[in-house]
């Protein structure tokens, strides 16, 4: 069973990974709203306000300053409100020690930013396709 | 010499007499009092001292040279005319005579223990001189050992200290060296996917851009993998646990990851069983993935590859040492019929960065050959290579069974 995912939050603080990511995802599926942020802080204060809808999926940066993102995703993972959100980590670490702590700490996936757009583009729609994003999720958000 | 003791003049001259033929030394005194005033002054090595005299008696005289303690060893022989009775006797000893002889003295008889207790003093006195050489001689091993120990136990902390500094140090450039990798990395991944777009996006019509960007893309991906292998080289130095690793099966693997290029140069690939050794497994597989690789990477033009793992057990961590079944050393040698190279280049073709090789030829970062190396040793082996240019190479490693 497929959820139509209507909202993403990218958590980068690489603004050209932003911009390749919101391109990749509209050319994927151009109705879901994009959303960005630019560190594990600026995450949570969105997450926490009614700036931006809550996605139904966020991509969540290794490697970023002020708080990064495995801080971030147990944050996410402490929080009532946002521990059912699917959380992908994205970075271009594939340093072992870091994918074995994010899995722990609840991530769904760990997936290491292609160094090819196309390759972008197909991680995306796969993504998008597949029911991993809520196979541990009760309800759809 | 010898000290007679005694009050009466005669008696004196008349022992006096009786050493004196017999080649022994006297000197006299003529009391208690004058005795000890000589024997102050002079070392003599037997007395022979009359019992009763006027003032200080013979016991007397004894008793405070046995209480004094350059004195206290000099025999005391008591010679008396008058005090022959049993108590005479005891209190002589008692004070410390060696013997009381009562007059009239047969002059042989006196001879021979004045000449005995003489030895005896002899013998004592070199016992005595040995002793202090010995206990001398302890003292100043003693005093050696201490400074030893006190030098090794300063040197040891030092060389704590210094470990620890290098320990640190170490951990810091790996640490630096991760950063640099990885942070160089970053804007390359940008150069690469931007260039692909516009590639792909723009310069479908224009060969003379399309060559160009092309270039810059190989570029690219070259200095992609050279960090890649850089990341590899430093993350080397990170402390592991060996552990019971299967050689056959991290061939296996190597070879399948080179089965398209196995298959494009048609090569043919012999592996010989090889025992299990205590290692590091991803480092082996990287170990034998740069050997494997090299010997396919510099295959001679025209010419199919064959390559040959051969494995033995030696006695030694020698290259040259003797087979044997129940060695605990491991010779694996990894045999091709490629370009081959100068052996007068062996010593470079282990050192990072010294790519023997015409790059546009031959694809190659400088690496491999320095991984390979770093790995043998951390895990306390040795890599060599024999080789023939237009012939081949043979890389030989040399593994320990077991890491202590």
């Amino acid at each position: 069973m497929t959820h139509k995912i209507k909202t993403i939050l990218l958590v980068d603080d690489d603004q050209d990974d932003q911009m390749l990511f919101r391109e990749a995802l509209s050319e994927a599926d151009n109705s879901i709203v994009y959303q960005a942020a630019f560190n594990g802080i600026d995450a949570l204060e969105k997450l926490n306000s009614s700036e931006i809808p809550t996605p139904d999926l966020i991509f969540l940066d290794v490697n970023m300053p002020k708080m990064n993102g495995i801080d971030c995703l147990k944050e996410i993972k402490k929080s009532r409100t946002l521990e059912n959100i699917p959380v992908l980590m994205y970075s271009t670490s594939s340093f072992s020690e870091y994918t074995k702590e994010c899995f722990e700490y609840g991530a769904l996936d760990y997936i290491v930013k292609p160094d090819d757009y196309a390759k972008l583009c197909t991680t995306i729609k796969q993504i998008l396709n597949s029911d991993l994003p809520f196979t541990t999720q009760n309800t759809p958000l | 010499m010898i000290l007679i003791v005694d009050d009466i003049k005669a008696n004196i001259v008349a022992l006096k007499k009786i050493l004196e033929i017999h080649n022994l030394e006297c000197d006299a005194a003529s009391s208690g009092e004058d005795a000890l005033k000589k024997i102050l002054k002079t070392d003599y090595s037997l007395i022979i001292m009359d019992v009763q005299m006027p003032g200080m008696d013979g016991f007397e005289v004894a008793e405070i040279l046995a209480g004094g303690n350059r004195t206290k060893d000099i025999p005391v022989i008591f010679l008396s005319a008058i005090n022959k009775e049993k108590k005479y006797i005891s209190r002589g000893y008692e004070s410390g005579g060696v013997d009381y002889i009562t007059k009239p003295v047969d002059p042989d008889l006196l001879i021979l223990k004045v000449k005995t207790f003489l030895k005896l003093y002899e013998q004592q006195n070199e016992l005595k001189n040995i002793r202090d050489l010995l206990s001398k001689e302890i003292e100043i091993r003693k005093e050696a050992q201490e400074n030893l120990e006190l030098k090794v136990m300063e040197r040891t902390k030092e060389l704590l200290v210094k470990n620890e500094e290098l320990e640190l140090r170490n951990h810091e450039l790996q640490q630096f060296s991760w950063v640099v990798s990885h942070d160089l990395k970053e804007p390359l991944r940008k150069i690469e996917i931007f260039i692909k777009l516009i590639k792909d996006n723009y310069l479908k019509e224009d060969p003379k851009a399309l060559d160009y960007v092309n270039r810059t893309v190989n570029a690219a991906a070259r200095m992609n993998k050279l960090i890649t292998d850089l990341l590899e080289y430093s993350r080397l130095s990170s402390n592991v646990v060996p552990e019971d690793t299967d050689l056959n099966l991290i061939l296996t693997e190597v070879l399948s990851d080179f089965d398209h290029l196995t298959e494009e140069k048609n090569a043919s690939i012999k592996i010989e069983t090889i025992p299990r050794i205590k290692g590091i497994p991803s480092q082996l597989r990287q170990l034998f993935q740069n050997l494997v690789g090299n010997s396919l990477k510099f295959s001679k033009a025209g010419v199919n590859p064959e390559i040959e793992i051969t494995s033995e057990l030696v006695e030694e961590k020698d290259f040259g040492s003797t087979v044997s079944t129940t060695g605990n050393f491991c010779r694996i040698t990894v045999k091709d019929n490629g370009i081959g190279f100068d052996e007068k280049y062996l010593s470079k073709v282990f050192i990072i960065f010294q790519s023997l090789n015409d790059r546009n030829a031959y694809e190659g970062t400088g690496i491999g050959l320095a991984i390979a190396k770093k790995i043998v040793e951390k895990h306390n082996g040795l890599i060599t290579a024999k080789s023939q240019v237009g012939v081949g190479s043979s890389f030989i490693i040399l593994l320990p069974l077991s890491q202590n």
